[in-house]
């Protein structure tokens, strides 16, 4: 009997022992992904706590009209500010469009007439009701050219006409002189702004909502300590289910190095942007994985390397083609990225159904390289042994952005490539506001950048359409009759699968007609404690309103 | 005066205007937002901020507002930049005055000892340690002691816990920044004065001391050392400009907003008006560092007066 007991309790203890050695096989294939385990979305949430997120970098200030930032996005949009309609989380990776400040719409069916019915009862911040006349301020405001909101401005061009309807506050119209299935969405999810302080708001840059904002979400402003943390805490006025977090701070912390030693003190909930090798080494080694998830996920984001087609060298498409034979775009994603890139031939989010999934990356073949290049008419050799045509020999410059850390291995790969091919490639770094303006001025013979978007529905416009060479984001020039069609002919249909059809077909043009070498999107890799529950990792960031504390 | 400081004011309105590229907003890592970023937004952005204008034209306004004693508006945050130096300079100054007075604290001693018996023990292991602390590089230094720290109650990153104003909470917060300042600067200063009480020491009423029975620890204190300070003091006024540039690395890593920070930002940023408004304010610290200096001579050595010589 005695021995029974003692063997029952060592059984016992063992068995305790697991339970706390480590999770089962299948949480740690969770860690291995970096996704959160389902219990995270379990249990019942508790009101209270203080959430603290590490960040790297500071805004310019809390002001969605004047600044693109994504870290102002992060802070605002949703918990702070809200939209008429804002894209629905749990549904990735569509995120089609639910009732935020309004409850319902309509679309005409000519598509040029938006009828959004408000909500009732909602206030600001400061206590102000909330009306339609919010909304129409808010677009009003962008469209001032006295303002810094040119990134906003953009989504608005086609707008005829924005008003409440006579004797009704909460219904608000807007009128467009032509469809463009950005228009309803942009307009949807405007953040909107208080009629009652933009009127005073001049530019925006003097007035105390550029740093203090007001608005209808779940968060209020509550302080910024510039260069330290900016703090928001739970609206008990809302109008919806309030909160379960009473406040939220963000610690800005810059030093990745430093940042870690606090994520390691236990100072923080969630650490947003940590480097891969602390996130596929460090965590674990530093005994973090009884403490922390990982989240590893991928935003809309992806870079390339761009060929100027205005120069002699890339006008040829075979040209092109062989740039992107010529690099071993997987063995760089293994040896310098950490395996942790996905590889993407792709404009679009790559988890969209614009993409065509078919389309595999032009795999490592220099010989096929050689040879295009050959059929391109780069046949001679000079005294050096690069290639000629025309007299002229195939030597370009890539323009860098000094600060990469990725181009900085890449580059010299890149040349050393290119030089067994007959092609002497130069390297030339710049600091990234000397680096933009060159872009911006196309000069430059080939360049490296990210394209990054916090929507999955985008439109290609501005940076693959033909007048967009001129003053638009298409800095390499390409210039394609059949893509110009697809894309004006895909910005008049509003419903996603249809358009992303067409996405599909410009997808195979662009691999073929290979204007960039696509390469890797880039996925987001963050930490969260383990206490924290119903945290979701969407595209649209982490939404702080689901979010509870669980007891330790 | 005047004309000094119109040459600053030239000279920080041609710096920042010489930099090539132009203001934009600093994203994380290097990507540009689609839709965020176009040519003819970038026009916008310029004509808003007033770039378009011709240069002569730019720099008689902004000196038109700097003589009323205002530096502008920050192109990123809108907010004026004198705000934006009322809030990095005290953190800045906090940190290189306490780093200063340990500086000195520390060599003071050093060089004495140093001189005392030169090529002595104690002058060869000093010189070693503050050549080999000289050498170190910031960066590393400040890791090191925030790996070390880490595992400690010592706090590691900005000027107070939260909610906390207390004198010894600011104090702990400032240990580390400090050191990483200080250790650099011992070599310096104390070398330099081991130099120059060397040279006094061989002067003739050091020998006139000596001879007069003075104890060695009265001749070094009493005679040498006091009229070594002298060179401490040019070395003070040098350090001076320093004080107000503040130190970049050591901000970052510490999450100290001071003006390395805010200078180092506005410089990648191309935020003109904080540029000019921090080179500046260093201009005029220079010449601040001159006069202080100046009044000290007067102060330690009876032989330079502020008055003119009675005829």
């Amino acid at each position: 009997m005695h021995r029974c007991l003692r063997m029952a309790l060592v059984a016992l203890l063992f068995l305790s022992f697991r339970a706390r050695a480590g999770p089962p096989a299948s949480a740690d294939s969770d860690w291995q992904e970096g996704r959160l385990p389902r219990s995270v979305q379990e249990g019942t949430p508790r009101k209270g706590g203080t959430l603290v997120v590490r960040i790297d970098q500071e805004p310019p200030s809390l002001d969605k009209l004047t600044d693109s930032s994504l870290a102002i996005d992060w802070m605002l949009e949703r918990k702070v500010l809200e939209s008429m309609a804002e894209p629905d989380a749990s549904r990735h990776p569509e995120y089609p469009l639910k009732p935020a400040l309004a409850t319902d719409w309509t679309i005409s069916p000519d598509q040029l007439t938006f009828t959004f019915h408000l909500r009732r009862g909602v206030t600001w911040h400061d206590g102000a009701a909330f009306s339609g006349k919010d909304v129409v301020a808010t677009v009003r405001k962008i469209l001032d050219p006295g303002v810094r909101a040119m990134h906003l401005r953009n989504n608005f061009v086609d707008l005829a006409d924005i008003s409440t309807v006579p004797g009704d506050d909460f219904t608000v119209v807007a009128r467009y002189k032509k469809p463009y299935f950005l228009a309803f969405r942009a307009l949807a999810t405007l953040q909107i702004y208080p009629a009652h302080l933009l009127a005073t708001a001049g530019d925006m840059l003097h007035s105390p909502i550029h740093r203090a904002p007001i608005g209808t979400g779940a968060f209020r402003f509550e302080e910024w300590k510039t260069g330290d943390r900016i703090s928001f805490v739970r609206n008990e006025q809302y109008w919806g289910r309030k909160a379960y977090l009473d406040r939220i701070v963000y610690r800005i912390v810059a030093d990745p190095a430093v940042g870690f030693q606090l994520l390691k003190q236990g100072r923080f909930d969630l650490y947003v942007q940590l480097q891969p090798q602390q996130w596929l080494r460090d965590l674990e080694a530093e005994g973090l994985k009884s403490s922390v998830h990982r989240i590893k996920f991928f935003n809309p984001n992806y870079n390339w390397i761009g060929w100027n087609e205005e120069r002699p060298w890339f006008s040829d498409p075979r040209v092109r083609q062989a740039m992107n034979y010529a690099i071993d775009t997987e063995g760089i994603r293994k040896s310098y990225l950490f395996g942790l890139d996905r590889p993407t031939t792709c404009h679009f989010y790559l988890e969209s159904s614009a993409c065509d999934r078919s389309l595999a990356p032009r795999s490592y073949d220099p010989a096929r390289a050689a040879q295009l290049l050959d059929e391109a008419g780069w046949r001679g050799r000079d005294a050096d042994g690069i290639r000629v045509k025309d007299g002229r020999p195939f030597r370009f410059t890539f323009l860098m952005n000094a600060d990469s850390v990725f181009l900085e291995k890449l580059t010299p790969y890149l040349q050393q490539e290119l030089r067994k091919l007959g092609v002497q490639m130069e390297i030339r770094k710049v600091d990234w506001a000397h680096f933009v303006k060159l872009v911006e001025e196309h000069q430059f013979d080939a360049t490296s950048l990210r394209w990054g978007n916090t929507d999955v529905v985008q439109d290609p416009y501005e940076i693959w359409h033909s007048s967009q060479a001129k003053d638009g984001s298409n800095f390499i020039s390409f210039k394609d009759p059949a893509a110009d069609a697809l894309i004006e002919q895909a910005r008049t249909i509003l419903d996603d699968a249809r358009r992303n059809e067409l996405y599909r077909r410009l997808g195979r043009l662009l691999h073929e007609e290979a204007p960039y070498t696509f390469l890797y999107s880039r996925p987001s890799l963050d930490a969260v404690s383990r206490k924290v529950r119903g945290i979701r990792p969407s595209v649209l960031w982490y939404d702080f309103r689901e979010v509870w504390l669980a007891p330790r | 005066m005047v004309p000094t400081f119109l040459g600053i004011t030239v000279i920080a309105f041609a710096l920042a205007r010489a930099a090539p590229g132009q203001p934009v907003a600093l994203e994380g890592d290097a990507g540009l937002r689609a839709s965020g970023s176009t040519a003819a937004q970038m026009r916008e952005y310029r004509r808003l901020m007033g770039l378009d204008d011709p240069l002569l034209t730019g720099y008689a306004r902004w000196l038109g507002h700097v003589v009323r004693g205002d530096l502008g508006d920050s192109f990123r945050d809108g907010r004026p930049v004198l705000v934006l130096l009322g809030e990095a300079l005290p953190v800045t100054l906090l940190l290189t005055l306490s780093s200063l007075l340990l500086g000195f604290l520390i060599a003071i001693p050093i060089g004495i000892v140093s001189a005392a018996r030169p090529g002595g023990l104690l002058d060869r292991a000093f010189g070693a340690i503050v050549f080999l602390l000289y050498s170190l590089p910031v960066q590393w230094v400040a890791l090191m002691l925030v790996i070390a720290a880490s595992g400690t109650a010592l706090p590691i990153q900005g000027l107070h816990e939260e909610g906390s104003r207390s004198l010894g909470d600011l104090a702990a917060h400032l240990l580390l920044p400090v050191a990483c300042i200080t250790y650099g600067s011992l070599a310096v200063l104390s070398r330099h004065l081991r130099s120059s009480m060397l040279e006094a020491m061989g002067q003739d009423y050091v020998r006139t001391a000596r001879a007069k029975g003075l104890p060695e620890r009265a001749v070094v204190l009493r005679h040498a050392l006091p009229n070594s300070l002298l060179g401490m003091i040019t070395l003070f006024g040098l350090t001076f400009p320093a004080l107000a540039s503040g130190a970049v690395i050591v901000e970052r890593i510490f999450g100290l907003p001071g003006m390395g920070k805010l200078t180092f930002d506005a410089v990648l940023g191309r935020d003109l008006p904080v540029l000019m408004g921090a080179i500046t304010v260093g201009g005029l610290m220079t010449m601040a560092g001159l006069l202080l200096s100046d009044l000290l001579y007067a102060a330690a050595d009876p032989r330079i007066s502020l008055r003119g010589n009675p005829a």
